[in-house]
């Protein structure tokens, strides 16, 4: 276990330099796979194993191969390249961190107790054991707070109740002027959010001074296509660029070009003519699209007007139309304005964002649809060839989704 | 992209246009807001006559529309509120006619100590300097981010511009006059305000009988009272904060300001998980209700030895909640076994007239008559427990807890649709506290008038030391307000020898700009 703090400083070859990021960079894509597909935590850690094996393998301090400082030292040039990599934007530092810290429990929770117990001992994490006397003077206390069953592990430590904002939020601590007194079943969980927050500020920090990085033009393009290869790109926006010089799309139009939209835009155009209406978050996401594919701001206000059949004039002033303006930078705050509103969702975003609840459409149906529906919605915007249909179905749970 | 998590700006943005109105404000298209102020501020000028400080006064005069959608939440509840009072009380706009505001302002409003509760020392610091202030004028035009270097800056700008009320918001990173000058929108950010409650009595409408909507009791008062206790106590014991000062909102509520530094420095997560550590999610008018886990987290143990006495009192005989049938129907719907409530319906059918306190008793009576066909004893003690957390358990407005960049009223400011000061309170009289006799801007004015009359005899020289609001029932509040904040100075100078280093350090780079 590593909460990478020293960045190496050995030398390597350029090649192993690439080599191990890649291999990196694979077990982060499948981690974040096995998210966007919906598994849970228990399936997640099955799939990863072997992937983890192949690709990263890390034994434990017990094992005796001769591999296991090579493995170590992988482990570590690989963190810290990747790190280079993904620090240059909020965005990818963001899914860096998170994949990350994914990565980190998973391996916490594979490592045996004594090792985890000698790691978390190593950290300079400011825990304090609650003695006896106090243990014995809050008893009741504290088991009412942190939900300790009479069979469970009598065993507390102390923190600054700023370190365990999510505990003190759910009440599952007890708070002392200040102190927070924490279940030692919380402190994993505790250790992963550490890591988190540790990682962040690097990432922040590295993120600064990358445009001042000292070195010979060998390094950048690598460090450049590690990060492309793991993302789709940002939909850009910009009036010029838009294929508004072809055929600009007229709100009478929309209907007519949505059979060539993609299938959540479809999905979102036909909910919205079934129920004259759409939820917040689907309006957002349609409104983003349209405004991608070069209709304008009148047009879009049009379209909006017109199929929210139901709605009176002053309802659809008061409720609907600032968004609108809102998301073409029309209104807003300064930053919203100078920025012309929004850019169009990437799938990246439709795929990491809260799925829809019920009465809602946003999203990626091939996300949030049961294989049933899908196939239905598939059949329904014209989809009707039967094996290609079957494979869906089938290997709907492992279908790759891709992000184009 | 804010808006992929946070709440939709439908509901953000309209709120916000509206708040930036008084109710009093005939009303006007949102287009009008900035042009009601600068008509005010024009009509004000003859009567000034302090051309001096034209400048600051229209410093911000060229603020865009886009002023009100800024993300910065402001306070919303007030002014929807307040209309129908408004309505019944002609004589209201008389408590916010630019010339009482103005003698307010010159004679009675404790500048300087407000200006030292909100710096934590004696001499101007980013922790003033930098920080905003949100003025309602009386033609309702809603100004936020002024800032001022002094004291005397801030006192003079509220005579000339004779605000309303006034909102103290956050400190930022740089002064929120300069925002616009910055090359990034997003190094204009709030880096610290107090911890602020927000306790209204219109979030207790479905259990008080009393009264209802703006209008408040003595007996409705006891429920801030109860949410005073038991956040107070949490407050100190939990989190050990000890610089706490409530304050009476001016009509049914009260606010709480903490000025701990470990308050004031809490980011947004902190101060969520703080107040939904305070909140407890009751049943709703749906009645789908979330119980309470057992054990009691001791937080909710202690409040509930604070709150028995008071559900006797205060809830049981003074509100008597369940005496008329419809409401009993309320009690029932909150007792989760059928056989019991058939029962209890049984009995209230044939003796209609009985109390709230006769009704609770019996819950127990026919419980032990062996009427229980779901519930054990224990889970009846528990159910009888959420009940009277329902009944007494603070209802804070917690969205007001939540964000560093909230703005709230200021103490010592005059409520509009009353007249009152909303003046501190001093937690350990909380009992013998009346909203009531708070006294109104007019009241001071009139007391100013009759103690000069009183004094007549007295020298000049005698008579300038005592200063306007020394003559006034604003005294006893001014005063423990001095004391309050005295307090909070010597805290802070305690721990201030490695916060004078970063303060240098914070001033230089402010410098940079």
């Amino acid at each position: 276990m590593n909460f990478y703090l020293t960045p190496p400083t050995g030398d390597i070859a350029l090649e192993q330099f690439e080599e191990w990021a890649i291999a990196r960079l694979k077990v982060l894509a499948e981690l974040e796979a096995c998210q966007f597909r919906n598994r849970s935590p228990a399936e997640t850690e099955e799939y990863m194993k072997p992937v983890l094996e192949k690709y990263m393998r890390l034994s434990s301090n017990a094992s005796r191969s001769s591999e296991v400082e090579a493995e170590r030292k992988r482990d570590h040039y690989s963190h810290w390249t990747l790190r280079l990599a993904f620090s240059s934007t909020a965005d990818l530092r963001q899914r860096f961190a998170r994949l990350e810290a994914q990565l980190f429990r998973l391996r916490m929770q594979w490592d045996d107790a004594r090792e985890r117990r000698a790691f978390i001992d190593s950290l300079a994490m400011s825990w304090e054991t609650v003695s006896e006397e106090e243990r014995a003077q809050w008893r009741t206390e504290l088991k009412a707070a942190t939900r300790v069953w009479s069979d469970e592990e009598e065993s507390w430590f102390k923190v600054a109740w700023e370190n365990v904002p999510e505990l003190v939020e759910r009440r599952q601590c007890l708070l002392k002027r200040g102190v927070a007194y924490v279940h030692v079943r919380e402190q994993s969980t505790m250790v992963v959010n550490e890591f988190s927050r540790q990682l962040e500020s690097g990432l922040e920090l590295a993120g600064r001074f990358l445009p001042r990085m000292d070195e010979d033009n060998r390094l950048s393009p690598i460090l450049h296509h590690l990060s492309q290869s793991f993302v789709a790109p940002d939909a850009g926006y910009s009036e010029s660029s838009s294929i508004g010089d072809i055929t600009i799309p007229t709100a009478a139009s929309v209907d007519g070009l949505s059979q060539h939209f993609p299938l959540c835009m479809q999905n979102l155009h036909r909910e919205l003519r079934k129920n004259s209406h759409l939820k917040h978050f689907g309006r957002l996401q349609f409104t983003l699209f349209l405004k991608g594919i070069g209709l304008s701001l009148e047009e879009s206000i049009l379209f909006w007007r017109k199929s929210f059949k139901l709605v009176a004039d002053d309802k659809f002033k008061s409720e609907y139309l600032y968004n609108i303006r809102h998301s073409y930078g029309d209104v807003g705050g300064d930053a919203n304005r100078r920025g012309r509103g929004y850019t169009p969702y990437s799938c990246q975003k439709l795929l990491t964002e809260a799925p829809p609840s019920s009465g809602q459409a946003h999203g990626c149906p091939y996300r949030t649809y049961a294989p049933d529906n899908l196939i239905a919605l598939l059949q329904n915007v014209g989809v009707t060839d039967r094996p290609l249909l079957q494979g869906r179905a089938i290997g709907f749970s492992s279908m790759r989704i891709g992000a184009s | 992209m804010p808006h992929a998590t946070s709440p939709s700006p439908e509901q953000d943005a309209p709120a916000n246009v509206e708040d930036s109105y008084m109710t009093d404000a005939p009303p006007a298209p949102a287009e009008d807001a900035e042009s009601t102020g600068d008509t005010t501020n024009s009509q004000q000028l003859p009567t000034n006559g302090a051309p001096s400080t034209l400048e600051s006064m229209f410093d911000d005069d060229d603020d865009d529309g886009d002023e009100f959608s800024s993300s910065g939440p402001t306070k919303a509840d007030e002014s929807s509120q307040d209309k129908p009072q408004q309505q019944q009380q002609p004589s209201k706009p008389k408590y916010s006619s630019p010339d009482i505001l103005r003698q307010f302002y010159q004679r009675l409003f404790p500048f300087r100590w407000l200006f030292q509760w909100l710096n934590h020392s004696a001499t101007p610091q980013p922790d003033f300097q930098n920080r905003e202030f949100a003025f309602v004028l009386p033609g309702g035009a809603y100004i936020r981010y002024q800032s001022f270097m002094t004291a005397d800056l801030f006192r003079k700008q509220c005579v000339q511009m004779t605000p309303e009320r006034f909102e103290v918001g956050p400190q930022y990173s740089v002064n929120p006059r300069d925002r616009k000058q910055l090359r990034k929108a997003s190094a204009f950010k709030p880096i610290m305000k107090e911890l602020v409650f927000d306790i209204d009595m219109t979030d207790y409408d479905p259990i008080r009988t009393c009264c209802s909507g703006a209008a408040i009791c003595n007996k409705c008062w006891q429920f801030i009272v109860m949410a005073v206790k038991v956040v107070d106590a949490a407050l100190r014991e939990d989190f050990g904060f000890q610089h706490i000062l409530w304050v009476y909102s001016g009509r049914r509520g009260a606010h709480a300001w903490i000025s701990d530094k470990r308050a004031r420095e809490m980011d947004d997560t902190k101060r969520r998980a703080l107040a939904n550590y305070l909140v407890l999610t009751m049943g709703n008018e749906q009645g789908k209700r979330t119980g309470i886990k057992r054990p009691l987290h001791p937080h909710l143990d202690r409040s509930l030895k604070i709150l028995n006495p008071y559900f006797q009192d205060t809830v049981l005989a003074d509100q008597d909640p369940w005496h008329s049938p419809e409401r009993a129907e309320k009690l029932l719907q909150l007792l989760p076994d059928k056989g019991l409530t058939t029962a209890l319906q049984k009995k209230w059918d044939s003796t209609p007239d009985r109390s709230s306190n006769q009704k609770w008793a019996d819950i127990d009576t026919v419980a032990e008559a062996g009427s229980l066909t779901t519930l054990s004893a224990k889970q009846l003690v528990d159910a009888k427990q959420d009940i009277r957390l329902e009944y007494t358990y603070p209802r804070l407005d917690a969205e007001v807890s939540k964000k560093l960049n909230h703005l709230l009223k200021s103490p010592f400011v005059i409520h509009p649709g009353t007249g009152r000061v909303c003046v501190p309170i001093d937690t350990r009289t909380l009992e013998d506290f009346d909203p009531l006799t708070v006294p109104t801007v007019t009241d001071l004015l009139r007391e100013i008038d009759e103690w000069d009359a009183n004094h007549g005899t007295m020298s000049d020289e005698e008579r300038a030391k005592v200063q306007d609001w020394q003559k006034t029932s604003l005294k006893g509040y001014v005063e423990y307000f001095r004391g309050y904040v005295a307090g909070l100075l010597k805290e802070e100078a305690k721990g201030s020898k490695r916060g004078r280093e970063e303060d240098v350090q914070a001033g230089a780079e402010s410098m940079e700009f």
